[in-house]
């Protein structure tokens, strides 16, 4: 086996967990497995650029993936117009902070993959920035801003739907 | 008023997917995964080679496109023109290619993993193309690694059922463990051929999974399908005699 090919399997075996993570925070399990072979299928064709810290890179590939899979899965269900309006929310809320979910779902969709990939991917903000194509400093200034945002988007809740939310929980 | 400095924390607390609690077995190994990239030949073998070069690249694109679209769009397997015209996806679509005979299937050479039963059955103890004189022969290359290739298994169900006599469809398990693909396979009842290393599907041209592939009663290769959807092959079973 090639020295290419004993890295690549390495990384796989280190990483896939993690991609499949992300995939799973995405999209539905159905699919979640799809977007992390096909990732690494994507990682395998470009071995010769894969980076010494391959994670960010492999989540760049990812997002990449999980988008074309959701506007291929938009074109197959032909989704409502109501759809089309609002940025898609992050799947797998079943039993997690409702609120919080419904206020990550209010961000703009640069926004919360950034806040995403900080919070659950456990990314540094350069290393998120990397994923985003974006500078650090950049980065930095949006994660402030939809801190913000988010701290706003959770006071305005009513405080009787939180309750009745979380009685749901 | 909530502290921005807590708002981030409370999102990591929310955390819906543990990377911790995903099972690290179950998976296509890596060397599956490194098996769907199948390296393109050298480009210094003449005319011939290029125009199969320019068409495996097509082809590898048409599979990335196909995969994305919904079955029964505009894309290049979802729509075919009737009758057993070489498919845009099909290796060498030059004008030329149209009016020649059907090219014979390259020399394979197959383990029969499952024979099958019924008009499906395949007899002998190796799948080569001798097997395909006498009858129209779909060959599916396929994995069960492969999302995509699972669409299309009710497809060729549905064939295998429908076809009549005078038809076979086998599955050709594609860079696949024998038993992950028995298993996955068991409940179909189809002829089940191993192609370990997918010597014989790059053979035959193709860059990646699913690719299917329509024979004639003599062998000779008359429709070719890279990516999921089996719409051309239907029509063109419809048009193709028997014997």
């Amino acid at each position: 086996m090639t020295a290419s090919a004993d890295r690549f399997d390495a990384v796989y075996a280190a990483h896939r967990p993690a991609v499949l993570a992300y995939a799973l925070r995405r999209l539905p399990a159905a699919e979640a497995d799809e977007v992390v072979a096909e990732t690494f299928v994507t990682a395998w064709r470009s071995i010769e650029r894969m980076p010494a810290d391959p994670l960010p890179w492999l989540f760049g590939i990812a997002r990449n993936v999980v988008r074309h899979q959701r506007r291929a899965a938009g074109r197959r269900a032909a989704l409502s117009d109501r759809l089309h309006r609002e940025p898609a929310p992050p799947h797998a809320t079943v039993g997690g902070d409702m609120p919080v979910m419904d206020a990550l779902a209010r961000l703009g969709a640069s926004d919360r993959e950034l806040v995403m990939l900080v919070c659950w991917e456990g990314l540094s903000l350069p290393e998120a920035a990397e994923v985003l194509g974006t500078t650090h400093v950049a980065a930095r200034v949006r994660l402030h801003r939809a801190r913000r945002r988010l701290a706003a988007l959770l006071d305005e809740r009513p405080a009787g739907a939180r309750a009745t939310t979380e009685e749901i929980a | 008023m909530t502290p921005p400095g807590d708002v981030l924390d409370r999102i990591a607390a929310a955390n819906p997917v543990e990377v911790s609690a995903i099972p690290r077995s179950g998976a296509p190994d890596a060397a599956a995964l490194r098996a769907r990239v199948v390296p393109p030949a050298p480009r210094s073998r003449g005319r011939a080679v290029s125009v199969t070069l320019t068409g495996a690249a097509l082809a590898g694109a048409a599979v990335m496109f196909t995969m994305a679209l919904p079955r029964g769009t505009d894309g290049p397997t979802g729509s075919p023109p009737p009758g057993p015209a070489v498919s845009p996806t099909t290796l060498g679509p030059t004008p030329s290619a149209k009016i020649s005979p059907p090219p014979d299937a390259p020399a394979f050479d197959m383990e029969i993993l499952r024979p099958g039963g019924g008009e499906n059955a395949l007899s002998g103890r190796r799948f080569t193309n001798a097997s395909l004189l006498g009858r129209r022969t779909v060959i599916a290359f396929w994995a069960s690694w492969c999302g995509p290739c699972r669409t299309d298994l009710p497809d060729l169900r549905r064939i295998a059922a429908t076809a009549g006599p005078g038809t076979a469809v086998v599955i050709v398990a594609s860079m696949d463990p024998p038993p992950d693909a028995l298993a996955a396979l068991d409940a179909t009842g189809l002829p089940v051929a191993l192609d370990r290393r997918g010597t014989a599907l790059e053979a035959f041209g193709a860059t990646g999974l699913p690719t299917t592939i329509l024979t004639d009663t003599r062998g000779r290769v008359i429709w070719k399908v890279y990516g999921p959807g089996l719409e051309g092959i239907e029509a063109t079973l419809q048009t193709t005699p028997r014997d």
